[in-house]
């Protein structure tokens, strides 16, 4: 019955023994939690990237300039769309601002300007205004931060002309913590996170990243600092 | 009979450098999208979302003729 003992090997086969458990170590999710450093090398399930993320998990069809063979991006982040809420407010109100002078009556005008000239100013007008809109869109698109298994990368782009790319190996990660200082902060969920390096390296601060708990808790875990959940 | 203002307007020097101006902003507007559209290419090399920069390409692309139209418009109308 070569079937049978091969069944009964396989039940007294040795169980995997789960690694020690660390002092003062807390679980917070109760399912399968693990160091991300002691994860096996599983193929996750990459998640669509659109046009307004915010925060993205393995993230698909993303990928950087000088990303090594094997390097994963494991994060990808941008400023919570709340930080965009100034300039789409702004936008609204240049949007309405003209439509005000449709109630001034025409005799209270010193004269009336020709009709192709008006067409032309108000074409123009919210030509600038789209444009006002659709480049602070760009900035805030192309303000990413992203976090994969060697290093964290910093892009900064301001002013459609300003750009500073800066990067940090994860072993001179020393700490990461996050701050969220007001009610908007606490109610919609993002804040500043804090990522401090080793020697003369700048530290790294995100403003406005959504969820930064989930960011610190990631960095934390992929310095060895803590856990995560693998899904 | 008094004569019509918005024609004395239309004769008058300041309307010529109101064209004027008005054709001056459109030709910086245009090199000013043109640096948008460099800049989206420089930083896609940077951070690649391929999908996402057709798109953002495709619209500057349209602002960019949209200026071009209002600028033949300026020469046609005004």
């Amino acid at each position: 019955m070569p079937d049978r003992d091969q069944r009964f090997n396989d039940q007294q086969a040795p169980q995997p023994v789960s690694p020690p458990r660390q002092e003062g170590y807390v679980i917070e999710r109760p399912s399968i939690v693990m160091p991300l450093e002691q994860t096996p090398n599983v193929a996750h399930a990459k998640n669509k990237l659109h046009l307004f993320s915010e925060f993205c998990e393995y993230p698909d069809s993303v990928s950087f300039h000088d990303q090594e063979p094997g390097e994963e991006v494991l994060l990808f982040l941008r400023k919570s769309q709340i930080a965009n809420i100034h300039w789409i407010v702004t936008t609204i109100l240049l949007l309405v601002l003209p439509l005000g002078l449709l109630l001034v009556p025409k005799s209270a005008l010193p004269f009336l300007l020709p009709q192709g000239l008006l067409v032309v100013i108000w074409f123009f007008y919210y030509l600038v205004v789209v444009t006002y809109a659709f480049v602070n869109f760009v900035i805030w698109y192309y303000n990413a931060a992203l976090i994969t298994n060697k290093r964290i990368v910093d892009i900064d782009f301001h002013q459609l002309i300003y750009k500073d790319i800066a990067e940090t190996k994860l072993g001179l990660v020393q700490d990461v913590s996050y701050r969220q200082q007001s009610v908007v902060e606490s109610l919609f969920d993002f804040g500043h996170v804090l990522v401090q390096t080793a020697g003369t390296i700048d530290n790294f601060e995100f403003d406005s990243l959504p969820h930064p708990e989930r960011v610190e808790e990631i960095v934390n875990s992929l310095v060895g600092k803590g856990r995560v959940y693998v899904p | 009979m008094s004569p019509n203002p918005t024609l004395l307007f239309q004769a008058s020097s300041t309307f010529l450098l109101i064209k004027i101006g008005i054709e001056a902003l459109l030709v910086l507007f245009f090199i000013f999208l043109l640096v948008v559209l460099k800049q989206l290419s420089t930083m896609n090399t940077i951070i690649t979302q391929q999908q996402l920069f057709n798109f953002l390409r495709v619209f500057t692309f349209l602002l960019l003729a949209a200026t071009l139209a209002l600028f033949l418009l300026t020469l046609v109308l005004v």
